[in-house]
């Protein structure tokens, strides 16, 4: 555990992704290269972890009890994510610890397997999410350019 | 058709052996101060379309008599509401076997109907083409991007409708333009294309000025933040990709 406690603090990294759940996936979009990633299941999980800013430790701690394995265990799989997240720039070295630290609970996942959780890197709307469409919205449901470019 | 829509010289296009048929679907909805100029840049194409569709969304500045000022254009008043709606209008009343796009506010440049209907015809396996774009200020100049907006380059893959032209099969085959999405359904009906494996050529010619405006950052992007995280998680359910760790898609 060595070199998770190295990780401690860690940061999303809101300049470079944005991220959203959706129907329990996590779907991070790289705003510089329009990669996007997923993380599901135990990935998912240490998610809620880094998005509440609780060191690695509590994220293991959570995991090991939420799956019911052992520490040693979960605090690889959360080794090996926070790297491939570090490597990715979805994370960062934080600037400070928080002054707070919540406990960090997960729901029982009693009868859920233990799977390793892995960043898995999609690139099919890279172009697209480059491209970046650039318009608002009006109230009829149309893109709009701004006002000044309305004017006639 | 009009006056202005006849082919005209070309240095850049090789002759087709035949003329086949394009629809060109423009939606549009208050957009008359740069509609002109989109229209125009049709007139120059070598290649003459043989249906012009201007849908109008119900614009209340001058859209629909500058539309109309242009001769063999046909103006069509939008049924519904939306982006998608109005390009699924225009598809339904397309009657040629080619479809292109233009978005009011984009120019095309001369030969991208001839140059992308040679390679449809030339390549019966594609379902469709796409060539690149520069982008234009409000002003109509070349400009350069900001840099995190497809980086430095000057040119990018016109992965939009205005630089797409296609079968009119493929959409009776993959559907159009998906209303949920507001701004996000160009995106998500590439996106569907893609993982449908339908075969596309990208043009190394660009063929498209796409005007890029100042807008509302923080309204922008939020709604099309929360689209395009939509449409991944589409795209992943519909390929129902293994989480196989580093796998590139």
């Amino acid at each position: 555990m060595t070199t998770t406690q190295s990780h401690a603090a860690l940061t999303i990294n809101a300049d470079k992704v944005a991220h959203e759940t959706i129907e329990d996936e996590v779907i991070i979009i790289h705003l510089e290269t329009g990669t996007y990633y997923n993380l599901v299941d135990v990935g998912r999980d240490v998610w809620l972890g880094l998005e509440v800013g609780v060191p690695s430790q509590e994220i293991v701690k959570a995991l090991s009890s939420a799956y019911g394995v052992a520490p040693e265990l979960a605090g690889e799989a959360v080794e090996a994510l926070l790297a491939s997240l570090l490597a990715e720039e979805i994370l960062v070295a934080a600037d400070s610890s928080p002054a707070s630290i919540e406990p960090f609970k997960l729901s029982d996942r009693t009868g859920c397997p233990f799977t390793t959780p892995e960043l898995t890197i999609h690139t099919n709307m890279a172009d697209l999410l480059m491209l970046d469409p650039i318009h608002d919205v009006d109230e009829q449901g149309w893109p709009s350019a701004s006002p000044q470019d309305r004017a006639l | 058709m009009a006056e202005c829509l006849t082919p005209g010289p070309s240095s850049v296009t090789p002759p087709l052996a035949s003329a086949p048929a394009v629809s060109v679907i423009l939606v549009v909805r208050n957009g008359a101060a740069y509609l002109a100029e989109a229209l125009e840049s049709l007139c120059r194409q070598s290649h003459t379309p043989a249906q012009v569709l201007v849908v109008d969304g119900h614009s209340s500045d001058s859209t629909v008599s500058v539309a109309e000022s242009f001769p063999g254009v046909t103006v069509v008043q939008q049924e519904g509401m939306g982006l998608a709606n109005a390009r699924n209008q225009g598809l339904a009343l397309a009657r040629h076997p080619y479809v292109a796009f233009l978005d009011h506010d984009d120019r095309w440049l001369p030969g991208m109907l001839s140059l992308q209907l040679a390679t449809l015809e030339q390549q019966p396996r594609l379902g469709y083409g796409l060539c690149h774009l520069r982008f234009i200020s409000a002003h109509g100049e070349p400009i350069v991007p900001p840099a995190n907006r497809a980086g430095a380059s000057r040119r990018f893959p016109a992965v939009t409708p205005s630089g797409l032209v296609a079968r009119r099969s493929l959409f009776d085959a993959l559907g159009g333009f998906d209303p949920a999405y507001a701004i996000g359904c160009d995106a998500a009906w590439f996106t569907r294309a893609r993982d449908a494996g339908i075969p596309s050529a990208l043009l190394e010619d660009v063929l498209l000025e796409k005007r890029l405006h100042d807008t509302n950052l923080s309204n922008r992007s939020a709604i099309n933040r929360s689209e395009m995280f939509r449409i991944a998680a589409a795209s992943l359910a519909r390929r129902r990709l293994p989480q196989s760790g580093n796998g590139g898609s």
